[in-house]
């Protein structure tokens, strides 16, 4: 931090648990915005890319966390490093592709040259010059620490973080149910699909803590006409299935078919022994009767998983959803959003599943069209010098928060409705608090 | 889509060139196309599918341009058939199943630079599509383009498309989504 930034605010108290609201503020506001990157973050762990995005030494892809460009890359050892993809000379953007194959990076400007380690190796400037910008010592900015969990790499720019196994905590054992089920884990179906909406980052990441609710009214009839489940179905469902507090800020809801169906209803019948195999008894439980999970890891990172067809001759089809949501501005956010599979599925099903995945949840989604219009009328009624004095509602939570579920197989705090709004909330709450971290308030 | 401009070039140069009457009914069915999507007629222009359609619209990449690195399918954001592009028509046009599209966006779509090439089986059309819309949550107007390859087919009702491949032009969509047909 330099003395040329403006002073950051300390944190407000925006999230009051115990009356079930927040204020509107927290949407829109500027310097709330700018203070989430000092607290939220720049200390979180934040994914990255899948290891099947990068599988060879050389490999790389690049990414943006809010606004800063990320260069991931596998180096000639294997190992995965994440860099600020900005050259240290005068902070050109260093890597300017997608995704690519190389031994070192070039940058556009003066042609300093990087190894995949992140060290300078060259530069065209004269020796004795060369030796005062530090040619054999200077490296890209690294972020501090990187790791994997079931394919998933994560970075963080925080070299007291904990341990990415002690961040994701709980949490692992739902991001099992998506994502580890298998002995050969998941891959990526291709890169991810950009797009930004008008509204800020944590209306997707609350969106996807859960909001059950909303799957009712503004997923009800796309529901109905892929699943021809009557809208009273999807409702007394959402009602009836749980919102889960898994601890952190990590939080997710369980649709669960209704009781007549079988196990493993959604899923294909090759894949189901594997998962036999993979998981323990209480994932398996869970895994078998979840029609629908949502799930947002603190900070921003968000997984859905259904069953849909889109035709009546081929049975409801699974797809694996996993994004970011990218704080660009307090009122705008980028989703970078994957689709994952078995790698031991068969190609077919795996195409089945692409296709599936990309006409629910991705920018041509139909169910995700919906969603991004919901956020940005939210934008609209928050942003405003009258709409941001007022506070929005969760106090839903009041009347479910001193029941929760008794024996839930998962780990974390279960509540039996996704219309307790407990998990999404939860969200805030853990907000609240990383915010308010290391200020009196 | 790698390959597909070259092929195109190669049939625009080997192809039988489009008569002028030929050239005219592509022009007038693209143009009546455009004005279903963007006046939201949305069944008529399903009427104006073959049944065994394919449609895709395709995410573009920004690669090295003397080694490119793809991984994965290709970045399809719409790869539909005919029964899918089907419910998504019913959501657009059925009152209160889509928010998105209730009140519905103001959309224009521009056709240009059409060819085409006449082979046997239909007519290759080639396109660029810009599409403009404005929003009842986003006053400020967005666009998208898109490169269009289209195979038309004859049918005892007139042209009919059974094919198409949109490649748009966007990496990162300005867009909070597409809930339209491009
Ligand atoms: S800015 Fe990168 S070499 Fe000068
Ligand atoms: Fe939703």
């Amino acid at each position: 931090m330099n003395s040329f930034n403006q002073p950051l605010r300390s944190a407000g108290a925006w999230v009051d648990v115990e009356a079930g609201t927040a204020s509107r503020a927290i949407f829109s506001d500027e310097e709330i915005w700018r203070l989430e990157q000092e607290k939220v973050f720049a200390k979180s762990w934040l994914f990255l890319a899948h290891e099947t995005e990068i599988p060879e030494p050389g490999d790389h892809v690049t990414r943006q966390l809010g606004n800063d460009p990320v260069l991931v890359v596998r180096g000639e050892d294997g190992r995965i490093r994440a860099f600020h993809n900005s050259c240290v000379h005068r902070g050109t953007k260093l890597c300017r592709t997608d995704a690519g194959n190389s031994k070192t990076f070039t940058c556009p400007y003066h042609g300093w040259v990087y190894g995949l380690d992140g060290k300078l190796q060259a530069t065209v400037y004269p020796p004795e010059v060369a030796a005062k910008i530090g040619e054999s010592t200077s490296s890209l900015i690294e972020m501090a620490q990187v790791d994997s969990y079931a394919g998933l790499i994560f970075g963080t720019w925080d070299e007291t973080a904990p341990s990415l196994d002690q961040y994701l905590g709980d949490s692992r054992f739902y991001i099992d149910l998506f994502a580890n089920r298998t002995q050969g884990g998941m891959e990526v179906l291709g890169p991810p699909q950009r797009w930004v909406f008008k509204a800020n980052w944590k209306l997707g990441a609350l969106n996807f803590a859960a909001d059950g609710p909303h799957a009712a009214s503004v997923h009800g009839p796309i529901t109905y006409l892929t699943l021809q489940v009557p809208p009273e179905q999807i409702l007394q469902q959402l009602i009836n299935s749980p919102a889960v507090v898994i601890g952190e800020g990590h939080n997710c809801i369980f649709l669960e078919y209704p009781g007549e169906a079988p196990d493993y209803a959604g899923f294909s019948p090759a894949l189901v022994p594997l998962y036999q195999q993979q998981l323990n008894q209480a994932q398996q439980r869970m895994l078998a009767r979840g029609l629908t999970k949502v799930m947002t890891n603190f900070p921003n990172t968000s997984w859905v998983e259904s069953s849909v067809t889109f035709d009546d001759k081929t049975p409801p089809i699974p797809f694996c959803n996993l994004r970011t949501w990218q704080p660009l501005s307090a009122q705008s956010t980028e989703v970078w959003n994957w689709l994952l599979v078995e790698k031991e599925a068969a190609e077919e099903f795996k195409q089945q599943s692409y296709e599936i995945g990309i006409r629910t949840f991705a920018a041509g989604g139909t169910f995700d069209q919906d969603d991004a219009e919901a956020w940005s009328a939210i934008n609209l009624g928050c942003r405003g010098s009258i709409g941001s004095r007022y506070e929005v509602d969760f106090r839903a939570t009041k009347h479910y928060r001193d029941e929760p579920i008794e024996n839930f197989p998962g780990p974390g705090v279960a509540y039996p409705s996704t219309f307790s709004e407990m998990s999404e909330f939860a969200l805030l709450a853990h907000w609240q608090k990383v915010m308010s971290a290391g200020s009196d308030c | 889509m790698p390959g597909t401009d070259s092929t195109m070039a190669r049939l625009l140069l080997s192809g039988e060139a489009l008569s002028d009457g030929d050239f005219r009914r592509v022009y007038d069915f693209l143009n009546l196309e455009s004005d279903c999507l963007g006046l939201g007629e949305y069944e008529t222009w399903y009427g104006l599918l073959s049944p065994a359609v394919t449609y895709k619209v395709l995410a573009p990449a920004f690669l090295d341009a003397t080694r490119p690195r793809r991984y994965g399918r290709e970045n399809a954001y719409f790869d539909d058939d005919y029964a899918s592009l089907g419910i998504r028509v019913k959501q657009l046009t059925t009152p209160g199943f889509t928010i998105a599209e209730n009140p519905a966006t103001i959309s224009r779509h521009f056709v240009t630079n059409i060819r085409g090439v006449a082979n046997g089986e239909g007519i290759e059309v080639v396109s660029n599509v810009l599409v403009v819309r404005v929003r009842s949550t986003e006053p400020e107007p967005g666009v998208v383009s898109a490169r269009r390859f289209d195979r038309l087919v004859e049918t005892p009702e007139g042209l009919r498309i059974e094919s198409r491949l949109a490649q748009l032009d966007q990496v990162s969509l300005q867009q909070l989504n597409l809930s339209f047909f491009i």
